[in-house]
């Protein structure tokens, strides 16, 4: 058997707060193959940006051990790139500097830089904003920066903790077609976190259900439908009732339901 | 539309000076034994420091002079302020033992006043523009240094992670994020240490040395010139706006990515 793309072996992550140990992910074991798309499910508090965080190497696991490509994970890299819900660019850097940032500090010719630079911000369609400052960009707009800056350092894995969570759904929709492209068109692998079931089911090729007290992966699911999905098919709300059911035990019958509204 | 702005703008601004020019005009100006000169003899005690040709005494065309020893000192005690302070606050700032060593010692010294410091001064640097430098340097210090301090703390950890996940080394990231993240910081500090070393500046120049703003100040008042007094201090206000600025100017284009108009 070659060696797992992405593999976690009995990670536990404890943090202290308060002189009290807060477990925010309980023994997990995870093997993910490269090319997948895997949507992180779960409550609010259930771990999911910490599982995230421990890939990204932000922060090392209580117990257990996370391996990419047969190598063991310490620090970050940007072979695992992250997307941050906040989008995190360097607000002195012109979008096309944001992008170039990875490559430039990786130490690349000049001009392969920007080569680079100049590829994926046609591929997110911001090649007319590349002189722009982050703040003169709208959400969506950073969001695909933080997207192409990403790309640009060569990632193999995506890390994207609620990337569009903050987004109309117009927007939304536009940018989860331009994400399946481009993971098509590069072979990328991603592991994404979101709050929205029907946002899961639309992306995913595999779902994981992940639960509270202590956190937890409680289901994991492949999805076979072909893109692009259509969400008023029957198939698709099968699979999103199964998923509701999982997270809420219960079916759900709300069309627009997500967890936000369900836990409120 | 800009122009009728900007001179909207400026007749705004000039409207309170011209309104307390009056005011003292009316004040003073009748009375024969006043101890505060009218404007009027002001102004002209003024254009006779920068330019000569009215009274033709010791203090005619002297102005420059002076000017240029206060700015020396003044941009000498602030360079020497930006070079420890800032390299300083960063270190502290970013690592937790070196701040809490050095930081209760800096709290003690900070509320001590620059006057206080003047003996000393003497002692250490001797009469002259040393203890000037010195004087400067001191009240200078602590605002680039707390504000540059303040910037590095308050760099946002998300940068940080997203350049480590980037690949910048541990060595570059202060280059390459924690400085550029702290520097609208350290430019509001710049700025009020610029203004705190003009503010200084004549306690500076109390240390012996015969040219300056601050030393004609003091020099003029035992000889009871007011009228010189007040062209010192005029023109201390006049070099402490410009240099502002000039500063500011250096500033809007170095933080440009952060300002909100354009
Ligand atoms: N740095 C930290 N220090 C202490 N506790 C933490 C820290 N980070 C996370 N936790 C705890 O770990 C648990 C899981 O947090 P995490 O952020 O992974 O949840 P999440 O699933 O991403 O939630 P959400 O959907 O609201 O973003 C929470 O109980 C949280 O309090
Ligand atoms: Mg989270």
């Amino acid at each position: 058997m070659t060696e797992p793309f992405l593999y976690l072996k009995n990670v536990t992550k404890r943090f202290s707060l308060h002189d009290r140990n807060v477990t925010a992910l309980s023994t997990t074991s995870l093997t993910i193959a490269e090319g997948e798309f895997v949507c992180l499910l779960g409550p609010s508090g259930c771990g999911k940006s910490t599982l995230l965080r421990l890939v990204a190497g932000f922060e090392t696991p209580s117990e257990g051990e996370i391996f990419f490509q047969g190598r063991k994970v310490g620090e970050p890299g940007p072979e695992r790139g992250m997307v941050f819900q906040d989008y995190a660019l360097f607000p002195w850097l012109t979008v096309r500097q944001n992008v170039e940032f990875g490559p430039r500090a990786r130490g690349l010719k000049r001009s392969d830089v920007e080569a680079t630079a100049q590829r994926f911000l046609e591929m997110v369609g911001l090649e007319a904003f590349s002189d722009a400052w982050p703040r003169q960009l709208s959400g969506g707009m950073r969001q695909r920066v933080a997207i192409a800056r990403v790309l640009a350092n060569d990632a193999r894995l995506v890390l994207m903790d609620e990337p569009f969570g903050a987004l109309d759904a117009m927007t939304r929709e536009h940018l989860q077609k331009e994400l399946l492209t481009i993971c098509r068109q590069t072979g990328l692998t991603a592991l994404f976190v979101t709050h929205s079931i029907e946002e899961a089911v639309m992306l995913g090729s595999r779902v994981l259900v992940m639960s509270t007290g202590p956190g937890r992966v409680v289901s994991d699911k492949r999805i076979d439908l072909s893109h692009p999905r259509d969400p008023t098919s029957a198939r698709f709300n099968a699979i999103r009732r199964a998923l509701s059911e999982t997270l809420y035990g219960a079916p759900d019958a709300d069309h627009e339901t997500d967890l936000f509204k369900k836990e409120a | 539309m800009r122009p009728a702005r900007f001179l909207q703008r400026l007749l705004l601004a000039l409207a309170l000076p011209a309104a307390c020019l009056v005011l003292w005009q009316v004040a003073v100006g009748g009375s024969q034994y006043s101890l505060i000169p009218p404007p009027t003899e002001v102004a002209l005690q003024w254009w006779d420091m920068v330019f000569g040709g009215v009274y033709d005494d010791a203090y005619s065309g002297t102005m420059w002079e002076h000017s240029w020893a206060s700015l020396y000192r003044v941009f000498g005690g602030f360079a020497l302020a930006v070079v420890v302070g800032v390299p300083l606050g960063m270190v502290m700032g970013r690592i937790e033992i070196a701040q809490r060593a050095i930081d209760p010692t800096l709290q003690i010294l900070r509320p001590i006043p620059v006057t206080a410091w003047l003996p000393l001064s003497l002692i250490l640097f001797g009469i002259g523009p040393r203890s000037a430098f010195f004087l400067v340097f001191l009240g200078a210090l602590w605002p680039i240094l707390l504000n540059t301090v303040f910037g590095v703390r308050n760099t946002d950890p998300r940068l940080t992670e997203a350049a480590a996940m980037l690949g910048v080394r541990k060595t570059a990231m202060f280059r390459r994020v924690v400085l550029p993240a702290a520097l609208p910081a350290i430019f509001t500090g710049l700025r009020l240490s610029l203004g705190i070393a003009w503010v200084v500046i004549v306690i500076g120049e109390m240390t012996g040395v015969r040219t300056g703003l601050g030393a004609v100040i003091m020099e003029a008042r035992q000889l009871s010139r007011t009228a010189v007094v007040l062209s010192g201090m005029i023109t201390i206000g006049a070099l402490g706006f410009l240099t502002d600025y000039g500063l500011q100017m250096i500033g809007c284009h170095l933080l440009r990515w952060n300002s909100d108009d354009d």
